[in-house]
């Protein structure tokens, strides 16, 4: 995308337009070449959809207890059945969707902007701050994902969805400086950015207009791949007790505890939550990979 | 050779102190300190604890002090071996933490086993079977291990399990030297579900890096020398796409301490990742932080191993 823009300033129009269509073209090859891709991309519509939609998907009130309808296997008015407060099953992992998505694309938005801007300045202006930067960025990475997470959450003391995808974010945060910068630092040697710098632009606008609009495929990179890391970290978090609360319906929260201990009498209720999140963390990664693939040529068919 | 290794320990130094440093910070600065904690006994009374009474239990532990000799102090500790004491049970750190490291390292080293024994040679396979059927599958599987979260798959195995074979690890911990046959029941599953995920990862490294040093002129040469398969492949190939799989395997146990404080959940295993959740859950500053940094200590000095290790098996490193 970035790349067609580019050319798009430079050509005349008509030229511009026709690339634009080979890109769009281009892209419908690759989903048909890459079948698994296509299919990543039709599983998070698909949630995307759940998620957007869950209201009127969901056949109950996700957190309406009924005790007369505990624990009821899977059928037609409980298709995913009901758990030990007789809640619905299919509910809760309908609007556990959104939760996962919101804190999903929140903590990598978060995570790799944030990332990104620090990557830029790192491998723009190199010497002391990057350096000094990179060593930050080797401590921060010593501690795994959600080991971190865990630490921030304790941190601050207190739960809810603000600092869950806070911590979330601060552990994505150091990919998306080193991919970033390994970007910046090729682009800043190359022939545009060393005549921009000619002719007098400034650091900022040579950051803004020459090396951020190039560095947009490694950064849409990362940021599909850091997806499926991010929903993982907070259903783990949930299902820990450390991450979204309930009743708030959550993937990872609802595999906690109880759900565990009615392993035999009441699988539905282990089963379900763990498919959609496995599901959905597939998507991502298939995705992902068919993205990647579009984006970075060099890295095709490994 | 000897100024590489002189190199990347001084640079192990610095990092460590810097981690201390972000550790103690992050669980110190932020507001809310744990005197109020303390005071609370872990529980929700807030409007019970008056002022003083705060200001009396910050005093005992030492929180009124100037944060930078209350890090010194506690950086100290760690050479000393005296890391505080728990703010729930007034136990030593060090005491909480003694046994279980035991045991989160034996379910490590297990893991690390597993994973390895499985992923080199699925690895190797798929990339000498390229676009294979065996190929597809093996990629397929690990995609699937990757995506699913461990601890779901853990459950799993409980439950798989519970149906068919009618049988459940046993409940209470058994320590290793004392009963190592109910040591090992309690372990093996655990272990296996977190190499499966490591496994994943290590499997397509080790794919796409023999498929990128089958492309390598001296694989042709040896081929039209007429060499064997078999010997192309064990002397030409492995030795030289192993390497980055060694620098794979220090990061994998950086995301191994992850998936283990899930698992220990699942499985009841008393480790340091169960004992860090309970800690969080009770606020228990002096115990967590002491955890945290263990993890750091561990995942650095596995890197610091790798790296020297790296500059061992391949010289471009050393140089470099």
């Amino acid at each position: 995308m970035a790349e067609s823009t580019g050319i798009l300033e430079m050509d005349n129009a008509g030229n511009a337009v026709r690339r634009k269509r080979t890109f769009a073209r281009a892209t419908w090859r690759h989903l048909r070449a890459k079948p698994l891709g296509a299919l990543g991309l039709l599983v998070v519509l698909l949630v995307a959809a759940v998620a957007i939609f869950a209201d009127i998907i969901a056949p109950f009130d996700y957190q309406a207890q009924k005790y007369d309808a505990v624990r009821v296997a899977p059928g037609a008015t409980h298709l995913f059945g009901t758990d030990e407060f007789g809640r619905d099953v299919f509910s809760r992992v309908v609007h556990g969707a959104r939760i996962s998505l919101l804190v999903g694309f929140a903590s990598v938005l978060l995570g790799t902007g944030a990332g990104a801007l620090l990557g830029l300045i790192s491998g723009y202006f190199m010497g002391y701050i990057d350096s000094g930067l990179q060593r930050i960025i080797d401590m921060w990475m010593a501690l795994p994902d959600l080991i971190l997470a865990l630490a921030i959450v304790a941190a601050l003391g207190e739960q809810s969805t603000q600092i869950l995808i806070i911590a979330i974010a601060a552990t994505i945060l150091p990919r998306g400086v080193r991919v970033i910068r390994a970007s910046t630092i090729s682009l800043r040697e190359s022939d545009y950015v060393l005549s921009a710098r000619a002719i007098g632009a400034s650091d900022r606008r040579v950051i803004l207009r020459h090396i951020a609009p190039n560095s947009m495929a490694p950064f849409l990179i990362i940021m599909s791949s850091m997806f499926g890391t991010a929903i993982l970290t907070e259903a783990g978090l949930s299902f820990l007790g450390l991450g979204i609360e309930p009743p708030t319906p959550s993937w990872g929260g609802m595999l906690t505890g109880q759900a565990a201990q009615f392993l035999r009498t009441a699988p539905w209720m282990l089963i379900f939550p763990g498919v959609a999140l496995s599901l959905t963390v597939l998507g991502f990664a298939f995705a992902g990979d068919a993205l990647r693939d579009i984006l970075d040529p060099r890295q095709r068919g490994r | 050779m000897t100024s590489y290794i002189i190199r990347r320990v001084l640079l192990f130094i610095p990092t460590a102190v810097g981690v201390s440093f972000i550790i103690f910070f992050l669980l110190h600065v932020i507001p809310g300190d744990y005197a109020t904690t303390v005071v609370l006994g872990g529980e929700d009374r807030a409007n019970l604890a008056t002022q003083e009474e705060i200001e009396r239990v910050r005093r005992e532990l030492g929180l009124d002090r100037n944060i930078f000799l209350q890090y010194r102090d506690w950086a100290a500790g760690f050479f000393t071996g005296d890391l505080g004491k728990s703010l729930t049970n007034r136990i030593p750190v060090s005491e909480r933490m003694l046994p279980r490291i035991a045991v989160s390292a034996q379910l490590a080293v297990m893991a690390v086993l597993i994973a390895t024994l499985v992923a080199i040679p699925c690895g190797v396979i798929a990339a000498v079977r390229q676009d294979s059927l065996i190929d597809y599958g093996l990629r397929f599987f690990s995609m699937i291990f990757e995506s699913m979260p461990n601890f779901w798959l853990g459950l799993l195995v409980l439950f798989a399990l519970a149906v068919i074979f009618d049988w459940k690890p046993p409940i209470s911990y058994k320590d290793l030297w004392e009963n190592p046959w109910a040591n090992l029941q309690t372990m093996f599953f655990p272990a296996l579900v977190v190499g499966a995920r490591s496994s994943a990862g290590m499997l397509r490294m080790t794919r796409s890096s023999v498929l990128e040093v089958l492309r390598e002129d001296y694989v042709r040469t040896a081929q039209s020398k007429g060499l064997h398969r078999t010997r192309i492949l064990f002397i030409h190939v492995l030795r030289n796409a192993l390497l980055p799989v060694t620098t794979l395997a220090g990061f994998e146990v950086v995301i191994l301490f992850g998936g283990q404080v899930v698992i220990e959940q699942v499985f009841q295993i008393p480790g340091l990742g169960q004992l860090l959740v309970q800690t969080v859950a009770g606020r228990d500053t002096p115990v967590i932080q002491a955890i945290i940094m263990f993890i750091a200590l561990v995942v650095l000095l596995a890197n610091l191993v790798v790296d020297l290790l790296y500059g061992l098996l391949d010289p471009r490193i050393r140089y470099g």
